[in-house]
């Protein structure tokens, strides 16, 4: 009892927090967005100056261009573009936007959180990877690019007029072509701020669990993929964060949160550098604090493949039970993903019932509503591997739901995406022939 | 529900067969197979009642046996489920020479 008094007065107190976020108007997507545009357009600002002062530079020089006026120019470039000019620039312009990201990412689980000593030493610190991002970037992208442009037009002994139209172009294209870098750049530091502010949250809060979780649509990665709905210890990420805050190098931070490809292992066995979010560039995922631990059983069919059970069994039962409860929360809020190539053969499915049971009829809104609903009031679940038909093929986890109130069950794979939607004519049958080779899943109450 | 209108079901769900969809084999079609299962057990369709319907479900899985049987994941699936029916079910009609 007196769990639960803490528990619901905590979850109070969270919601309270969210409440207030909103209030503020601490928008965590314009926040990433203004971020983004200042990173941008500082580049290509400073970049458009950096150029005019290398063209002015070549113009006051006398005499015949020669060779050692490209180490002015590039001089002029580096001091612009480099750490000492649009790193620290950045840096004074982008304060205030990432404190803003980290304290919202504290605050949506801590209420009343209240920026420290430490958090803002944090809060420098993840600034100051920029510049080690930005100093890396200078030495191995934008520095030979340049150079590559001004030894090229000297050795071509071009006139003073004419050198500086060919440094106006061609550092023009390097200008704009790499104005990706900074919007990636910008995102990365926005997503780096809110997760790790979301663990400074974490530890004022007492949470001892997190949950990871994706945005699922097409264009979520494989890694993302593979990290949704795993449920980690919070010491674990307070762990990855101290690393992550100490790394004073390119190869530090890279040690600290490398960007693995996929993660198809237990989470038991996830490494100290994996599990904080950002996994990769433009990374949407994050942690949700668990405030109320759910308990669940998960029992495999007879006729599973190993292989099968051992790729399931990269997720306790909780996690596929949340993961398969995400699902069906989504089903009933924004709706799931649908292939729209998919679609023809789904709407022949449902003209299959259309005299049947008074169903699916032919109507495809009807059958989109039909799996839809078949997500959300499921009375079963189960969790199946899908190897896209081919025996090599990459294996995906798919979650199976049996609803006796529709008469159908709906398959979703771990993209959210809905692979169809079936009637059945005997729930228990349908339901015990599919164990067969399936997970199910069930909540322990 | 009326016997006409189970009569079309029927012939719909055994028009599913045709559909070639290798991206879904493993769920639509043992499904399919489910259904027509069910429907037999509870009474609603019968050889002997709709012998036309069941000789044309038979041609179209024998028929498309290549196919059905090119996929590996398909043939598990229909394996594991119909163990406990006679090789005269149609379950096992799919490998029918």
């Amino acid at each position: 009892m007196v769990t639960r008094r803490i528990k619901s007065k905590h979850a109070a107190r969270i919601y309270a927090a969210l409440w207030r976020v909103r209030k503020e108007k601490l928008d965590p997507d314009k926040l990433r967005a203004n971020l983004r545009k200042l990173y941008r357009l500082t580049f290509v600002s400073e970049g458009r100056k950096a150029i005019a002062e290398a063209i002015s530079a070549v113009g006051e020089m006398d005499g015949p261009v020669d060779m050692s006026e490209a180490d002015e120019v590039m001089d002029t470039l580096d001091n612009r573009l480099g750490v000492a000019g649009l790193g620290k620039r950045l840096q004074t312009e982008s304060t205030v936007i990432v404190r803003d990201l980290f304290s919202l990412g504290a605050r949506q689980t801590a209420a009343k959180y209240k920026l420290n000593l430490t958090d803002h030493k944090a809060i420098k610190i993840l600034q100051d990877h920029d510049l080690i991002w930005i100093g890396d970037h200078n030495d191995k992208e934008l520095m030979p690019k340049f150079r590559e442009i001004t030894t090229d037009v000297m050795q071509r002994g071009y006139s003073r007029r004419k050198l500086a139209e060919a440094l106006s172009e061609g550092l023009g294209d390097v200008v704009d072509g790499d104005k990706d870098y900074w919007t990636d750049l910008a995102d990365h530091t926005a997503t780096k701020a809110r997760e790790i502010g979301r663990i400074a949250g974490f530890e004022a809060a007492g949470i001892e669990q997190a949950r990871v979780k994706a945005v699922l649509d097409g264009k979520t990665s494989e890694i993302c993929r593979d990290m949704n709905g795993r449920i980690i210890n919070v010491s674990h990420l307070s762990a990855q964060k101290e690393k992550i805050l100490s790394a004073t190098s390119v190869e530090e931070l890279k040690k600290a949160a490398p960007w693995p490809r996929r993660f198809q292992e237990k989470t038991q066995n996830l490494p100290e550098n994996i599990g904080l979010p950002p996994y990769h560039y433009r990374c949407r995922t994050t942690l949700f604090a668990i405030l109320k631990p759910v308990k669940a059983t998960a029992e495999f069919g007879d006729k599973m493949r190993q292989a099968d059970k051992d790729h399931l069994d990269f997720l306790t039962p909780e996690e596929h039970f949340l993961r398969s409860r995400d699902l069906q929360k989504r089903a009933g809020s924004l709706g799931l993903n649908w292939d729209t190539g998919d679609w023809k053969d789904d709407v022949t499915k449902a003209r299959m019932a259309k005299h049947g049971l008074g169903g699916f009829g032919d109507d495809p809104k009807e059958y989109g509503k039909r799996a839809l609903d078949t997500v959300t009031g499921a009375d079963e679940v189960l969790v199946q591997v899908y190897r896209a038909g081919r025996i090599n093929a990459v294996p995906r986890i798919q979650y199976r739901y049996y609803c006796r109130k529709t008469g159908a069950q709906t398959v979703v794979d771990d993209s959210g995406q809905v692979r169809g939607c079936y009637p059945f004519a005997n729930h228990e049958r349908e339901l015990a022939r599919a164990k067969e080779k399936r997970l199910c899943l069930q909540e322990k109450i | 529900m009326s016997p006409g209108k189970n009569i079309d079901l029927l012939e719909h769900t055994i028009d599913g067969f045709l559909i070639r969809n290798a991206d879904k084999a493993v769920d639509f079609y043992p499904s399919l197979l489910g259904y027509i299962t069910d429907m037999v057990i509870d009474g609603k369709w019968s050889e002997e009642a709709r012998p036309e319907a069941f000789a044309r479900l038979r041609k179209v899985l024998t028929e498309g046996k290549t196919w059905f049987l090119s996929h590996v994941y398909l043939v598990e699936e229909i394996e594991a489920q119909r163990t406990q029916v006679p090789r005269a079910h149609w379950w096992w009609w799919i490998e029918e020479l």
